[in-house]
């Protein structure tokens, strides 16, 4: 079985270019194209890809400011001012295969640069716990509610309110957010891969404590006669 | 592959797997028919995998603060106001400076002249302005420079008259069809485009018009800048819009309904890239782009009947190219000869 992803749009030679597809199939002009190829149309100062990179990930990075500052203004005022300087300096920005994570890095250290109380000059892995990021975890509503269940949650709620903010940080990006180890490690500046995969790893096995396997038999059971 | 690989995972195994994770949080129709069919062959492991399912698929992350729509809007304008408005700065200082710089010249030259030349000014006063015309067929686009160092980019079959000089106190050319404006800035001067109903007023700026005599809206779209656009074909109800970067208002000719909206420009403005557009388009409305775009005749069999909706994107694409791209999705048959395409239904499938 093939799981890659199949794009409805064909490129063919770089000056010119076309398909006809039917509607239910394209949302938008630059869908086929890779973000690195959006990235690029952006730095040549193509307009339509700004506002294409910004109607994609406004919300987003929105909500995301908005766990290390609380006042909307002041989200509003660091997500503007990087955009205006990423404009300014679009012929100087490097290549890159995830704009959402050139994005969430930018807006990071920029936030964090202006609202930490401490700055950060101290960046050794241990020592980033003192900035603000407001990261509630908790088992979802749409949990089943059947008696297993209800206990596995419980424990879930329990486990996970025990780990740090920085867990919570990690475990957002990693699951939420969809990025890499490598990518997790560069936002929040560990010096090494290995602390990103190590700090998840740690908060899964935090997370999952006390929850037996065994426990979620009646559930499965329950699922299958659906 | 992934069928063994799965049959021995542990719950963490599950939680740090990439395609497992991604399944969670983005189930696609694909991923869907991977998981259940794993889950039903493995009865034993799918208990694991379900729980990690629930683990990573039921955090919620609370207090997901969201952007209204204006505020989405209210950045925008801002990022694109305090971007653009440097560059106008830096411009404008620019043709100031060379301005005094030309100012200071004629006078020095004026003194310097000013017995033996007296009567070559008096000549001067009366410079003879022609009306100038520059027009485009179907399949073709033109670039025109106005005396002003305002930019034009006109789109197929338009026209636009300008006078070989600007009058002092304003700006005026006359449009039909659809052109692309870069308008020079100058404040004291205001640029205006009379179209058939609707005037535009600017005083630098970029946007585009699409005012073809044969559509039933009129619509002008801005770039960069603002734009008033009014509705002159009324005295009495003048109606007026100011319109900011990325907005446009369309105007229904014949209901006179004026609709004021955000639109997106690498669909609006992509003909000035020499890019082919379809969004939602009938068969019928492909037909008429395709003749105007390529300032051809196309003929349609009449048994031919083709439902639904059509998108399309061609960069710099020959009709024959296009058409091949038609016939792909539909089971057509055509023929290029000169200026002419006939269309047909295509039997042997």
């Amino acid at each position: 079985m093939d799981f890659n992803e199949s794009s409805p749009k064909k490129r063919y030679n770089s000056n010119a270019t076309g398909y006809f597809v039917d509607e239910k199939f394209t949302k938008d002009a630059f869908l086929g194209l890779s973000e690195s190829e959006i990235w690029t149309k952006f730095r040549e100062g193509n307009e339509a890809a700004f506002v294409h990179i910004y109607e994609k990930y406004f919300s987003t990075l929105f909500s995301y400011a908005h766990r290390f500052c609380q006042q909307r203004e002041s989200v509003k005022d660091h997500i503007q001012d990087m955009f205006v300087d990423l404009r300014k300096n679009k012929k100087r920005l490097g290549d890159t295969t995830s704009i959402k994570f050139y994005l969430f890095s930018s807006l990071r250290h920029r936030i964090l640069r202006n609202e930490s109380r401490k700055p950060l000059f101290v960046s050794t892995s241990d020592n980033l716990d003192n900035y603000d990021f407001e990261a509630i975890i908790s088992p979802e509503q749409k949990f089943i509610n059947n008696q297993m269940n209800k206990k596995i949650k419980e424990i879930l709620t329990k486990n996970i309110s025990r780990l740090s903010t920085r867990q919570k940080e990690a475990i957002m990006y990693y699951y939420y957010e969809g990025f890499s180890y490598d990518q997790v490690s560069r936002l929040m500046g560990f010096s090494k891969v290995k602390y990103a995969r190590t700090l998840i790893y740690r908060s899964i096995k935090q997370m999952k404590e006390n929850i037996k396997v065994s426990e979620i038999i009646c559930l499965y059971m329950v699922l299958l006669f659906i | 592959m992934k069928n063994i690989k799965y049959s021995d995972y542990s719950l963490e195994d599950f939680l740090q797997d990439d395609y497992f994770i991604d399944w969670v949080m983005n189930p696609s129709p694909e991923s869907n028919y991977f998981w259940e069919n794993w889950m039903a062959k493995h009865p034993g492991n799918s208990k694991i995998a379900y729980l990690a399912k629930e683990m990573i698929g039921g955090l919620e992350y609370k207090n997901s603060v969201l952007p209204t729509h204006n505020e989405k809007v209210e950045v925008l304008e801002n990022i694109i106001k305090r971007s653009s408005s440097k560059n106008v700065g830096s411009k404008l200082n620019k043709v100031l400076k060379i301005a005094a710089v030309v100012a200071i010249l004629i006078g020095f030259l004026y003194l310097f002249n000013s017995g033996t030349y007296r009567k070559t000014k008096d000549l001067a006063v009366a410079p003879p302005t022609i009306m100038l015309s520059k027009q485009t067929s179907y399949g073709e686009q033109k670039t025109v420079k106005l005396p002003d160092g305002t930019i034009v980019r006109l789109n197929y079959g338009s026209r636009l008259i300008f006078p070989s000089e600007f009058g002092d106190s304003s700006r005026q050319v006359t449009l039909s069809g659809e052109a692309f404006f870069d308008v020079k800035p100058n404040p004291d001067k205001p640029f205006i485009i009379t179209t058939k109903d609707v005037q535009t007023i600017v005083l630098g700026t970029s946007f585009n018009i699409n005012a073809y005599s044969d559509e039933d809206e009129i619509q002008v779209m801005v770039v960069t800048g603002k734009v008033r656009v009014q509705n002159g074909a009324d005295a009495d109800k003048l109606e007026d819009v100011m319109l900011l970067p990325y907005e446009m208002v369309s105007l229904h000719r014949l209901t006179g309904r004026v609709v004021k909206e955000k639109y997106d420009p690498s669909e609006y403005l992509a003909w000035k890239e020499w890019t082919l557009i379809f969004r939602k388009a009938t068969f019928d409305e492909i037909i008429d782009k395709l003749e105007k775009w390529y300032g051809v005749d196309i003929q349609i069999d009449q048994d031919l009947h083709i439902q639904g909706r059509f998108n399309g994107e061609f960069h710099n694409q020959s009709l024959e190219y296009v058409l091949k791209g038609l016939s792909f999705s539909n089971r057509i048959n055509f023929e290029l000869k000169d200026k002419t395409v006939t269309i047909s239904k295509n039997e042997n499938i």
